[in-house]
């Protein structure tokens, strides 16, 4: 016996099924005959082609380039987050997970413009979890993870022109093509302007592009956003749409759960956060002068040790400058001083004195106004985070 | 065959091994990236959602049982991150109502929504195209969107979208066929 025909709403619930092919043939079949006889459904028909073909037309999206060496790096962060501190758990998950990549023939993160060298400057650096030690060059492949110690401000020269300020406890990633993500933390970055564009990758793809240009970068760990503050220039910051200048005295959130959609203007708190310079005091120690640097401030602080190539410290004698020690002689300096070469960190709290006889100035009798200077480290044209050279009151001195 | 093939490969990842781990992503990061572009409509935000699903394949490997297609494991766990990513509101996701019968005004999509074709022409039909597209799929009931857009990734069957979702394949036919109508209601200034 025939099939009992087909109405119209039996055969509408069907349409879309019969279309994309999900229909057994004997229901294909039966709508067919009803299809022959309806124009209602076959109009309905040629609208479910046409939503198809139109939805068709829409672009599909390709995952962007180096998307599986993000991918792999995701992993291997994932991974070698461990609530343990030490650095062994960290080094033997990455180097298992370099491992794999390695015996899966991935050389993407190891190879290109590896290994890359850069100067650790003051202050305790580590590589992968290994002690580097201050003032030496230090080489690191990519995917490595460069810290700053626990205590205190570190510095890396990148280039000869640009250089960063790591605070305390910050991490980087090397990335493929000589790139730096920001992890964890603060880093303060100058650039003299000479060229050399820079990019740091701050949350995920997303670059800040700096040429030119004096700004901080902060990621907390647990926040997924990053804030760029720009001191000095503009930067770039490329989330992959349209770029976001960020200009002097601005700053700008981005990333996941970003709080900002355009840069704001900069709380001026932060700018006196950038002046953390040390206090630097002249005075009278019988018949020596004192000169003390001390750290008022919350947070450690790079100090120039008494070289006098540095030239970090000069006494302004009415108008002509003496670089300090004049020379360094063991009599001159009676009290536990650094001189040599090493940059130090002074904890908060903390100072040096420097007892001056001022015999060994060389200065002839007379009464003479005197103040001491300091050139704050690092000595770079953006003067913003460091402030100019450091002036002391002048003391007034006679001379026999 | 690529049923065996998916789940030999996850197998292999179970046990830490990262090139199979790598054919996977090659083979399945892009239908990933557009399942999620068709729920968020923004490029870098899709294909964070698909290297944070692919993520949680990988740590989750240890538990992996070869039961059913291995896409339908990878799109359950797509799904259980999207609602997840949902309810946390994440900014990214373009500021469009949820709501029904919102057509005007859609900020995010503007920007984000890929150019296609090859000349300028073109290119301004299909954004403009594309944006009523992304309303109309944006404008669904969760429910609904979730199997119209499952539908659209591979020619998915009816069975395999009840298996990602947890309801009947006759669950999936009235929703597909309801998400599909309500669609084509209103786009139908662009269907002949
Ligand atoms: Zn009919």
């Amino acid at each position: 016996m025939a099939p009992k025909a087909m109405t119209c709403q039996e055969s509408s619930g069907n349409l879309l099924a019969r279309f994309r092919q999900e229909l057994s043939s004997a229901d294909s079949l039966e709508i067919e005959a009803h299809l022959e006889n309806c124009g209602a459904c076959r109009a309905e028909e040629a609208g479910i082609a046409g939503l198809a073909e139109l939805i068709s037309s829409l672009p599909e999206v390709d995952p962007s380039a180096g998307s599986w060496s993000r991918m792999l790096m995701m992993i291997e962060e994932s991974e070698t987050v461990t609530p343990v501190r030490g650095n062994r758990g960290r080094l033997i998950a990455l180097s298992a997970v370099l491992a794999a990549a390695l015996a899966a023939g991935l050389l993407l993160i190891l190879l290109p413009a590896s290994p890359h060298t850069l100067t650790a400057g003051p202050g305790e650096i580590t590589l992968n979890g290994a002690p580097v030690k201050p003032g030496s060059p230090i080489e690191f492949e990519d995917g490595a993870v460069i810290e700053a110690g626990r205590m205190a401000l570190a510095t890396l020269t990148l280039t000869r022109s640009i250089s960063m300020v790591m605070e305390a406890g910050t991490r980087v990633r090397a990335l493929p093509g000589g790139h730096l993500r920001l992890l964890s933390g603060r880093i303060f970055v100058e650039v003299d302007g000479s060229g050399d564009p820079i990019r740091f990758y701050a949350v995920g793809d997303t670059a800040v592009e700096v040429t030119g240009t004096a700004f901080d970068l902060i990621r907390n760990a647990r926040d997924p956003a990053a804030t760029v503050t720009v001191a000095e220039g503009t930067v770039r910051v490329f989330t992959g749409r349209t770029p976001v200048a960020v200009r002097k005295g601005q700053s700008f959130t981005f990333g996941p759960g970003q709080s900002s959609f355009a840069p704001s203007a900069v709380d001026p708190k932060r700018t006196a956060d950038w002046c953390s310079t040390p206090t630097i005091l002249l005075s009278r120690d019988g018949d020596l002068l004192r000169l003390t640097i001390r750290n008022d401030t919350v947070r450690p602080l790079a100090v120039k040790p008494f070289d006098p190539h540095l030239a970090a410290y000069s006494l302004l004698v009415e108008g002509q400058e003496i670089r300090l020690p004049v020379k360094i002689q063991e009599r001159m300096v009676r009290s536990p001083v650094p001189a040599d070469q090493e940059i130090r960190t002074l904890d908060p709290g903390a100072g040096y004195d420097l007892l001056l006889d001022p015999k060994s100035l060389g200065l002839q009798g007379g009464t003479y106004r005197i103040r001491a200077v300091y050139k704050p480290y690092p000595p770079l044209p953006a003067e913003v985070w460091h402030g100019p050279p450091l002036t002391t009151e002048a003391l007034t001195l006679t001379v026999e | 065959m690529d049923r065996e093939r998916d789940i030999n490969l996850m197998l292999r990842v179970k046990d830490g091994d990262l090139a199979a781990f790598e054919a996977l992503y090659a083979r399945y990061s892009r239908p990933l990236t557009n399942f999620f572009h068709r729920l968020v409509w923004d490029r870098c935000f899709s294909e964070d959602l698909m290297q944070e699903t692919f993520l949680r394949l990988w740590r989750g490997r240890k538990g992996y049982r070869p039961s059913g297609k291995f896409t339908t494991y990878m799109f359950q766990i797509a799904r259980n991150h999207w609602l997840n990513e949902r309810d946390k509101k994440n900014r990214r996701i373009s500021p469009v109502s949820m709501d029904a019968g919102r057509d005007e005004e859609s900020n995010g999509l503007k920007e984000s929504l890929p150019a296609r074709g090859n000349g300028p022409m073109t290119e301004n039909l299909n954004r403009e195209l594309g944006e009523k597209i992304a309303i109309a799929v944006e404008g669904l009931s969760e429910k609904l969107r979730l199997v119209f857009v499952l539908g659209q990734i591979q020619g998915m069957k009816y069975a395999d979208i009840g298996d990602i979702l947890g309801i009947p394949v006759g669950t999936v036919k009235s929703r597909m066929a309801n998400a599909e109508k309500t669609i084509r209601g209103r786009l139908s200034s662009y269907l002949r």
